[in-house]
């Protein structure tokens, strides 16, 4: 359940842009509200006559118009993902427990759903190097930008035990994109842990290639 | 009742896919009825989903419409609340639910969906292999790589803690129990099952 009194003290007084906070679902609905007013003010329209804001039921409360968005801003929203260090652990640089058969067809499949039309595309091979790489040129970061723009979270979820890539490699590819999609991020954050917590990775924990 | 919930999910009974899509095709105006009549303050509607968010005593409380065709034969039971017959939801279909659109779709891991699936295998297994032998093979070895990478104390540091679980060593050990559930399922099945070919509404 969503705290309102938070939404509403968030809508006043955003959060400071803490790169180790993790945005909370009553800070993406304040956003979304205040963004609905400066949308509102900026074509020349009236809050207090679209009820946004403060006269509006999630801000006001309950005795102004009810407020009601079309979208769940907890998806809508662009949010930052956790620091790279926050996957640092273990687990997170576990491979797949069963090796995938054919990444590369996974990758292709990749490439050809959510590249479409790009410029000499990757092939599937080369997406999947794209995303096991620690370096990329401002083209591979702009490819893989593209595909984290359009990815479906079930196929976020296949670049695990399809693609063959770990958690930290895909919370990197994120990174280097600076992919703020809020179902990607919500997705790789559920496998953040904060770097003091137990569990994280020593330099010769990890498999080999994984840097 | 193992725990105490604030999250409810509606099903429409009908079965066949059109009023699914009618649903989909006329979400704006479904949207502003909600708004008109119930006071809703945002409703997403998904292929499969559809979330509402209503105010409750200032907080705001989460409905949510499954507006997919059932995944097991025998989606609901007739039970009589209060000398009222209820099309109630049957746990098999409950947990395929859990497993297929949250944990696979939607990429969503929560502890009271870990949780359910943990305290199933300990007091409804019947019910659990129906929900787990509709999940396609892939899906499961996807939902259980995912297991596989939650950090440790995932559990004890989740913004969503489980509300008064009935059982501490299924809430505790949600994660683990989930994972040999899975592991056992995968195990159980032939190894070269195809893979089913996305339905229209999951492309």
């Amino acid at each position: 359940m969503l705290d309102v009194a938070k939404i509403r003290t968030f809508y006043f007084h955003p959060p400071s842009d803490d790169p180790e906070h993790e945005t909370t679902p009553e800070e993406l609905w304040a956003a979304a509200e205040r963004q609905a007013v400066e949308g509102c003010l900026l074509r020349a329209g009236d809050p207090k006559a679209e009820g946004l804001g403060e006269h509006g039921s999630l801000i006001g409360g309950p005795d102004k118009p009810a407020r009601c968005f079309g979208f769940n801003p907890e998806k809508r929203l662009p949010r930052n993902p956790l620091p790279l260090s926050w996957f640092d652990h273990r687990r997170a640089h576990a491979l797949p427990p069963d090796p995938p058969e054919d990444p590369d067809l996974f990758f292709a499949g990749l490439s050809a759903g959510c590249l479409a039309g790009y410029p000499k595309r990757p092939s599937g091979a080369a997406l999947g190097r794209i995303f096991r790489a620690a370096d990329l040129t401002p083209v591979e970061r702009d490819q893989l930008w593209h595909v984290f723009a359009c990815i479906h979270t079930k196929n976020l979820v296949r670049l695990l035990a399809r693609g063959g890539l770990s958690i930290y490699q895909v919370a990197r590819a994120i990174h280097l994109s600076e992919a703020r999609f809020g179902n990607v991020v919500a997705w790789i954050n559920q496998f953040a842990a904060r770097p003091e917590l137990d569990g994280h990775a020593t330099s010769g924990a990890r498999p080999p290639g994984d840097r | 009742m193992h725990r105490p919930s604030n999250a409810a999910w509606v099903l429409p009974q009908a079965v066949k896919p059109a009023p699914y899509e009618r649903l989909f095709q006329e979400r704006l105006a479904f949207r502003d009825q909600l708004q008109r009549h119930l006071g809703a303050h945002a409703v997403d509607i998904d292929s499969g989903i559809a979330t509402i968010h209503f105010l409750q005593e200032d907080r705001l409380g989460e409905v949510t419409l499954a507006t997919s065709p059932p995944l097991t034969r025998l989606p609901a039971s007739s039970d009589t609340v209060r000398n009222t017959v209820v099309h109630l939801e049957a746990t098999a279909e409950i947990l395929a639910k859990k497993l297929h659109y949250r944990m696979f779709l939607q990429g969503r891991l929560v502890p009271r969906d870990l949780y359910d699936l943990a305290i199933a295998s300990d007091r409804d297994p019947g019910p659990l292999r129906s929900a787990l032998s509709v999940v396609d093979t892939s899906d499961l070895q996807e939902i259980h790589t995912q297991l596989h990478s939650l950090p440790e104390r995932w559990l004890a540091n989740h913004r969503q803690p489980l509300i008064r679980p009935e059982s501490q060593r299924a809430a505790s050990s949600a994660v683990r129990i989930t994972k040999e559930i899975i592991a056992d399922a995968l195990r159980s099945r032939a190894p070269y099952r195809p893979f089913r070919a996305d339905t229209s509404r999951e492309r």
